[in-house]
């Protein structure tokens, strides 16, 4: 099936195509909500930061240059949203503020499935660059086989693959480095 | 165990758990569907909608006052064209009053008075009213609901120099920042001609935002500035424009800015015993000087090594997966060679700089893995107070646990939504006072957060212990009662050479929840500080990076 590159939905959206609009959405929903909730900490919070970060993105397309960045920047945009949110939380809960205070690679009780994940998210998001971030949401969250990211950034397969696989690796020396911690 | 796919397997799982949520697209849709129509039908363009959150976000907050009287400074101040800033500032302090008129892009208008002999400042946008009785150090507002007149405090970012009298007055002002985050990176100054006579104008470039070209035009006779605007780098968005003039009278209250006499105040300001003690804290906040920094947490394999001086910090990430065990190697001994120990443990580490203030911006490395090449870029959500400043209680964005400061002496000024209690002899608490501060949660089910810390004043004033928790809104405020809770134990203190006292050692309870059992555990850890107090820094250590 031809997928539409992000850069034609964008030229689709800026002339108001809420349609070509929600389809860009969808495709890095899931990856917008890990980011967000890797700064918030709690579902709907981010969720919140999310669909703001996606009325804003609508609002202010035109100021986008690069049609085929849309990804990353609307990332950015949730990513900006969820610190603003973070700043604006009055007050601050205890879990809220266990969740500032709170080391970030801290293992404490792998039963808790929550609180791995979250860590989890937190690894991801602070030690990928936001190109990696983007990869891994697309494959791994959003759900988008190797084809559909290529057409989707209008970039070769061949990059992306190997693009993801650095990605992965990145990632396995962090675990890598947890798992020796685990079984000390 | 394979890693690799260990790591899959769990990133597998994530989306699983993502994408098990219902989708939010399909409401995003519907609304802009149903704005869409009043969008066109406006004739407004969609930036100018976009942009209407931002302008009646700087018109009905302090910042539309701030931006007047710090624009007047920081586009003055550098000037060595014809027109010294010292004569315009003369010829400002020179007039009883100040007024300016904001026209916004979508036809809403605010006014703002100042008057540098009463120390006095007021603006009035849409129904926000908020006058600033400088003598009184006291803020007084039309509350959120119109049924009253809230009096606070000045908060510490009044005090810091977002204050314009003070602004205007000071002799030698320092401010190169509007509103303490948005910073000056261009300015110039020219002579123009419009309608048929000479003006002066004042160029200046902020860093960031929509609006980040500010002109100031100044009448070279009578050296006013008579009219400013606030225009997009890329004529995205219409320009926010200001006209001054300079009237014999202005507010001399908040009763004259069209509030009815006959609502009440509430006076939302702490007793004088309380505020002593939120000042005291903001004063060894303050205090704290120079210094160098190791700070590690139980069972993390990250550290973080941490320098300041004056305006300027770095915080380098520590990677001690090749550290060989416990980090710091060995504790920190008052008689040792504290330089020597700091170097040693720096060599233990892999070490990678995150960011770098060099006392006017903040640079961010977003690439912070030791195999890779740093990937330096100005950072938009990390001012240079941000270090030492009394928000965000120990967090900074990427580095959390750093910022001791928020954690001993954390702002604890009276604000607006907040209930505030101050015990100054609370049982079983011998010697310390207590702040209690506490508000309504935005939660479904009633619920109230409370925040209590115990405040020792032979300490510096530093907070020695803090319990955060979260009780239902008609449930008694006690720590015990409720698993939402985190209590902050602040240990091992020290005077610093300063007469400043800070905690070696900062244990933290937590509540983790398990999604399974939908039950609370508490999970303890422990962050230490090995502060060096003065020590000689390297040269280069707070540059700005050139690879960026």
């Amino acid at each position: 099936m031809e997928i539409e590159s992000d850069s034609e939905l964008v030229r689709q959206s800026k002339k108001g195509g809420i349609n070509a609009f929600g389809k860009l959405c969808q495709r890095y929903e899931r990856t917008a909500i890990a980011i967000a909730l890797s700064i918030l900490a709690e579902w709907h919070s981010a969720e919140d930061a999310v669909q703001s970060s996606m009325l804003i993105a609508f609002r202010k397309l035109h100021t986008l240059e690069d049609d085929a960045k849309f990804g990353s920047w609307l990332l950015t945009t949730v990513r900006r949203k969820a610190i603003e949110m973070k700043r604006q939380q009055l007050p601050v809960t205890s879990t809220d503020f266990a969740e500032k205070s709170t080391p970030l690679l801290v293992v404490e009780n792998k039963d808790v499935s929550d609180w791995i994940d979250r860590e989890f998210i937190h690894e991801l998001v602070q030690n990928l660059s936001e190109a990696d971030q983007l990869l891994i949401g697309l494959r791994y969250f959003d759900g988008h086989d190797f084809a559909a990211i290529a057409q989707i950034l209008g970039r070769p397969v061949g990059s992306i693959t190997k693009q993801l696989s650095r990605a992965i690796k990145t990632l396995e020396k962090k675990v890598h480095m947890e798992y020796k911690h685990e079984s000390k | 165990m394979n890693l690799n796919n260990h790591i899959e397997d769990r990133l597998n799982r994530l989306g699983q758990q993502l994408q098990s949520r219902p989708t939010l697209v399909e409401h995003v849709q519907r609304q802009l569907e149903a704005e869409l129509p009043s969008i066109q039908n406006s004739g407004q363009n969609l930036s100018m909608y976009g942009n209407h959150k931002q302008y009646r976000r700087l018109a009905i907050s302090s910042s539309l006052v701030a931006t007047v009287a710090t624009l007047l400074w920081s586009i003055l101040s550098t000037s060595t064209a014809t027109l010294a800033y010292t004569q315009v500032i003369e010829a400002v302090r020179q007039q009883k009053w100040l007024h300016a008129q904001a026209q916004f892009p979508n036809g809403e208008q605010g006014h703002m008075w100042v008057s540098l002999d009463q120390n006095l400042w007021a603006y009035r946008f849409g129904s926000s009213r908020c006058f600033y009785d400088g003598q009184q150090r006291a803020r007084y507002e039309l509350s959120e609901s119109e049924d009253a007149i809230n009096i606070l405090p000045f908060s510490e970012e009044d005090k810091s120099g977002a204050f314009p009298t003070q602004t205007l007055t000071e002799e030698s002002p320092s401010i190169s920042w509007l509103f303490n985050t948005e910073k000056v990176v261009h300015q110039e100054q020219r002579r123009i001609r419009d309608n048929g006579r000479e003006w002066i104008e004042f160029e200046m470039k902020l860093w960031r935002g929509e609006h980040s070209i500010a002109i100031l035009r100044v009448d070279p006779e009578t050296r006013l500035p008579v009219r400013m605007e606030l225009r997009s780098a890329k004529d995205l968005v219409k320009p926010i424009v200001y006209e001054f003039d300079y009237p014999a009278s202005g507010p001399s209250d908040i009763y004259e800015m069209g509030v009815k006499r006959e609502l009440p105040i509430v006076d939302l300001r702490p007793s004088d015993n309380a505020q002593r003690i939120i000042d005291a804290m903001a004063a060894s906040r303050a205090r704290i000087g120079d210094f160098q920094m190791l700070v590690s947490t139980t069972q993390a394999f990250l550290g973080h090594a941490i320098w300041r001086r004056g305006k300027c910090w770095r915080v380098d990430l520590c990677y001690l997966m090749n550290s060989g065990g416990a980090w710091p190697s060995t504790p920190l001994e008052e008689s040792a060679n504290r330089s020597q120990w700091f170097e040693e443990q720096l060599g233990k580490t892999e070490r990678v700089p995150l960011y770098i203030c060099d006392g006017q911006t903040v640079w961010h490395n977003q690439s912070p893995l030791g195999s890779t090449k740093a990937v330096w870029e100005r950072s938009s959500h990390v001012a240079p107070t941000d270090l030492m400043s009394g928000e965000g209680l120990g967090n900074l964005a990427d580095a959390g646990n750093i910022k001791f400061p928020s954690l001993l002496y954390p702002d604890l000024s009276r604000k607006a939504g907040w209930e505030f209690t101050f015990d100054e002899t609370p049982e079983d608490n011998l010697g310390l006072v207590v702040i209690k501060r506490s508000a309504r949660l935005a939660t479904a089910t009633p619920q109230v957060g409370h925040e209590w810390y115990f405040i020792d004043p032979k300490k510096g004033h530093a907070v020695v212990k803090a319990e955060l928790f979260t009780v239902s809104a008609n449930q008694q405020a006690e720590p015990e009662s409720t698993d939402l809770r985190q209590t902050v134990v602040m240990k091992d203190f020290r005077d610093a050479t300063n007469g400043t006292w800070v905690a070696r050692s900062i244990e933290m309870n937590m509540p983790v929840i398990s999604q399974d059992t939908k039950s609370y555990s508490q999970i303890t850890t422990t962050t230490q500080f090995d502060m060096i107090f003065d020590p000689e820094f390297k040269e280069g250590l707070f540059e700005a990076p050139t690879d960026k």
